[in-house]
């Protein structure tokens, strides 16, 4: 009896032991292959012009298997773009292929991830609004003099921190972006905004309000 | 019964050994992960290690050229010192904009280092253009030098503090609303000592955070009278169908109406409270249909910027992206364009409905003003342009050149290689003030 029972609490231990391990090694390997690419004609047209360069021998059948993702990087190597397998727009550039979402000024790609991260979701003047603050802080003496730096100053945004500014923009994002680079403010001068809702730092309740759209103060 | 006892023995082994195995995989995948975690704090810490170590290098190198900009007089030194002096007062905001600093902890210095960079580049530009500083400018430089010394003391007796706690643990910790490392880098500005104020005409200085705004000396509306307005000018609106959301109440004062069109398209219009005028109007539409030409959305866009009172408007920019035309709008003036005073309007290509108008700079700058003649003829301007150009058209122009500047020019718009380039030749003296590239990108053509 008291073997038995020894016997299945080791079969239980060995269960969880087991599972955990397949967690683990499953947080290992998700992070090594990563291809972003728009369709699968898409990648067939990769594959075909990575064969023409001679860097891919298998078949054009649109998978980015491990031969193609290998081909990909060797392609990255060589042409001194970042080797991590991705096929962005510098490395479709690169190929001779124009991105179907096409984003070949980076300021303007960057606001629309910020956008689409920070204000999904809100009235699109609520978005244009976003865009515009960054714009702003940018202009500003107390904030970093450029996009990307304002973007990523750390713990500005609370997007940017959990890393959903690594979503894809969608259309309404990039209008509201290129709004904004063309002058438009809602907010005449906001730097900052919140919802009330949710807020929960003290002195952001100290800036005074301009104006509300959708769920956000917009202050200064 | 043996038998069965040893089976059984037999496969209590076999498991016990499967589990040393499963729990020796375990702890090494473990100790991986744990040392992977490591390894990207260890990259993290180092990143704010090399942008804490900058930031003390260029405040030091600021502090030294500060000193000597003190007692080297008004020369080409001087200049250069300067031109450096805003660069490594530049450098120091990016790095502290790397750093973990809670936002708004430490607004103050990062707004001084700012101006200070703004300020010594405008000091630099006037040496440059031969113009000699006035008394406060230098005594101005005298009392930045002196904020810097504190600001160098301060930052190298905190470096001492720092290396030896790590900025990523100090990041992370918190009390109340800023964290630990902010905290540390409050000691940064002494609380009695005041920083010193630059006036000045440039990049990060106050004047043109708050530029005046000088074309709306009218008395204010009520809600009521704006709605009317809105209602004048968009034609396609029922009454009904527009809400008042309530006020803005920043650099402009506007009352806020969302309205709804005939097509369920939803808009929002903002109408300042000084004399009702419309001042923008954003429209979210990504339809990339196109029934109508670029030509009649110039018209469209015209028409409507009349109907808000803006009249004399000529387009002088238009590009498609998508299913829009973005279209801008300036006034002219005795045959000058009026740059400065830009309206910025958007229409729909589908329905050539107008989808988005933004006259703040026009009310901003509208004023009447009185324009030069000027003293260069239009062919003496053509020949100012570099020779590798071909001059496609010359018009006269009042150009917002520098900060808060307009100045007379000549925009000739030339061609080289098929790329399109707008020489801006000064009106007065023929000096080549700008020259701007249209870049032509898959988001529609950027001048740069």
């Amino acid at each position: 009896m008291k073997k038995r029972k020894i016997f299945l609490f080791m079969l239980a231990l060995f269960a969880i032991l087991y599972s955990g391990t397949f967690v683990l090694i499953d947080a290992f390997s998700s992070n090594e292959e990563i291809v972003i690419t728009a369709s699968q004609s898409e990648n067939k047209q990769i594959q075909q012009r990575l064969k023409e360069l001679g860097y891919y021998t298998g078949n054009i059948d649109g998978i980015i298997g491990s031969q193609s993702l290998r081909a990909i990087k060797n392609f990255q190597r060589d042409y001194g773009l970042t080797v991590d397998g991705i096929v962005g727009p510098k490395t479709l550039s690169a190929l001779g292929l124009s991105s179907s979402s096409s984003y070949t000024s980076q300021d303007l790609y960057l606001l629309a991830k910020c956008v689409h991260a920070e204000a999904r979701g809100e009235p699109y003047v609520g978005q244009v609004a976003v865009a515009a603050v960054i714009l702003n802080r940018v202009d500003s003496p107390e904030f970093p003099n450029t996009i990307s730096g304002v973007i990523y100053q750390p713990w500005a945004f609370t997007a940017v921190n959990d890393g959903q500014i690594n979503l894809e923009p969608n259309d309404s994002a990039y209008s509201a972006a290129k709004d904004a680079l063309n002058g438009w403010d809602p907010t005449y001068g906001c730097l900052y905004y919140y919802n009330p809702k949710t807020a929960t730092s003290e002195w952001i309740w100290s800036r005074t309000p301009v104006v509300t759209i959708g769920e956000h103060v917009f202050a200064i | 019964m043996e038998k069965s006892l040893k089976r059984s023995n037999i496969v209590l082994i076999v498991l016990s050994i499967i589990l040393a195995v499963a729990l020796v995989t375990f702890v090494v995948l473990y100790g991986i992960s744990m040392s992977n975690q490591n390894k990207l704090k260890v990259d993290l810490e180092n990143i704010y290690q090399r942008n804490y170590s900058e930031l003390v290098d260029n405040i030091n190198n600021s502090e030294i050229k500060l000193s000597k900009v003190a007692v080297s007089g008004e020369n080409a030194y001087s200049r250069n010192l300067l031109s450096e002096i805003s660069k490594n007062t530049a450098q120091a905001t990016t790095n502290l904009g790397a750093l973990p600093i809670s936002i708004n902890g430490i607004s103050e210095t990062i707004k001084f280092i700012n101006q200070v960079s703004g300020y010594t580049q405008t000091l630099s530009n006037k040496l440059d253009r031969g113009e000699s500083l006035s008394q406060q400018e230098l005594d101005t430089l005298v009392e930045l030098k002196d904020a810097f010394t504190t600001l160098k003391d301060r930052i190298n007796e905190m470096s001492k503090n720092i290396y030896n706690g790590k900025i990523y643990d100090a990041s992370v910790a918190f009390d109340g609303d800023l964290n630990k490392f902010t905290q540390l880098l409050q000691n940064l500005k002494s609380k009695d000592v005041e920083y010193p104020a630059m006036i000045y005409d440039g990049p990060f200085s106050d004047s043109m955070v708050n530029k005046e705004i000088k074309n709306l000396d009218f008395s204010k509306v009520t809600s009521d009278v704006a709605k009317d307005e809105v209602l004048n000018v968009f034609k396609n609106v029922d009454e009904n169908s527009i809400t008042y959301l309530g006020e803005t109440n920043g650099h402009f004062k506007t009352y806020d109406y969302k309205l709804v069109t005939t097509s369920d398209h939803s808009m929002y219009v903002q109408v300042t409270q000084n004399g009702a005028k419309i001042l923008t109007l954003s429209v979210g539409d990504f339809d990339d249909t196109q029934n109508y030409s670029l030509e009649s959305a110039i018209d469209s866009a015209i028409k409507f910027t009349n109907l808000t009172g803006i009249k004399d408007a000529i387009c002088v920019w238009s590009d498609v992206v998508g299913g829009d035309a973005y279209i801008n709008l300036a006034p002219v003036e005795s045959g000058v364009i009026l740059y400065p005073d830009l309206v910025k309007v958007k229409v729909d290509l589908n329905s050539g409905n107008v989808v988005g108008f933004e006259a703040s700079s026009y009310y901003t700058n509208h004023t009447k003003r009185s324009l030069k003649t000027p003293t260069l003829s239009i062919q003496n301007s053509k020949d100012e342009v570099p020779s590798s150009l071909y001059v496609k058209e010359t018009r006269l122009c009042l150009a917002p050149l520098e900060y808060n500047r307009e100045i007379l020019c000549y925009e000739n718009i030339c061609t080289h290689e098929g790329a399109t380039y707008y020489v801006y030749v000064n009106a007065t003296d023929g000096e080549i003030e700008n020259i701007l590239k249209v870049v032509d990108t898959d988001n529609g053509n950027l001048l740069m």
